[in-house]
């Protein structure tokens, strides 16, 4: 860096795809011209060509990305913007202040790295074909679950049956046996009673 | 799209530090078939990185290198 004021940045513009090379060409030099005219330095430059938009901009399908690397003042910023406020062959910029550790990286570097990405993936991906045996063995236990539930409702049907014809004759002990049990609950209650009542009165501490 | 399953961040493991937006690959990768940016609670990502993620992914879309909806 020549100035100590100069300030690292990056512009992105998007120019019309229907200029054709040396209408666009022109456009891009003046835009460099009005860098360097102000005391700025061009570091890199990529031109990325004419691509398909993801949506619609200003009735445009296609348009032409050039990426610049610059260092400038940054006061003198808003010429640069004015002036391509105007111009209505851009349709759209962005100018990014990048950080001190930004490593320039051209668009072709960015595609290597994903088709390596991509055949990264693709070597992983036979080792996760193992699970079909893991498959069979839990089908294996299914089938094991099945059967069981075969045998339960019969025993099911005869346990069904049988109180059935049981259920007259308890009716009638059940009344005997409510007063049975009724005093054998507040005897047992009372024997509680008695036990919690000697525990509160000499507590073990040895416990 | 990530799944539940990969719980650390992208960014730290592979010690990524300036998220760019023309990386439109990898910015793919955290968006939803939508095209909506994934939560952080789905991806995994810190919110550190989250953060420059949803910048970078904002200005791809300005940019029309990303779509704001599907097609």
């Amino acid at each position: 860096m020549e100035n100590e004021n100069n300030f690292n940045y990056e512009i992105m513009i998007l120019l019309r795809a229907d200029l054709g090379e040396e209408l666009t060409n022109k456009e891009i030099d003046e835009i460099k011209n009005i860098i360097t005219s102000n005391n700025g330095e061009i570091i890199h430059e990529d031109a990325w060509g004419i691509k398909d938009l993801a949506y619609r901009i200003r009735k445009e399908e296609q348009g032409f990305y050039v990426v610049l690397n610059f260092s400038m003042e940054p006061k003198k910023l808003e010429k640069l913007e004015k002036s391509l406020n105007i111009n209505p062959q851009v349709l759209r910029y962005l100018i990014i202040k990048t950080p001190p550790n930004y490593e320039i990286k051209s668009l072709e570097e960015y595609e290597e790295e994903a088709e390596k990405e991509e055949k990264r993936k693709k070597e992983k991906a036979p080792t996760v074909f193992k699970k079909p045996q893991k498959k069979k063995i839990i089908k294996k236990e299914k089938t094991e679950i099945q059967k069981e539930p075969k045998e339960k409702p019969e025993k099911e049907k005869s346990a069904e049956e049988k109180p059935a014809e049981e259920k007259p004759e308890k009716k009638e002990e059940t009344e005997e046996e409510k007063s049975k049990k009724e005093e054998l609950s507040k005897s047992k209650l009372s024997e509680v009673d008695e036990k919690l009542k000697s525990i509160i009165n000499d507590p073990d501490i040895s416990l | 799209m990530p799944t539940y399953s990969n719980r650390q961040c992208h960014f730290c493991k592979s010690n990524i530090r300036y998220i760019d937006y023309k990386n439109t690959k990898l910015l793919e990768n955290f968006l939803t078939r939508y095209t909506k940016i994934v939560p952080k609670y789905y991806s995994g990502t810190c919110l550190k990185h989250q953060k420059k993620l949803a910048k970078a992914i904002k200005n791809a879309r300005f940019m029309g290198l990303i779509p704001y909806t599907p097609k």
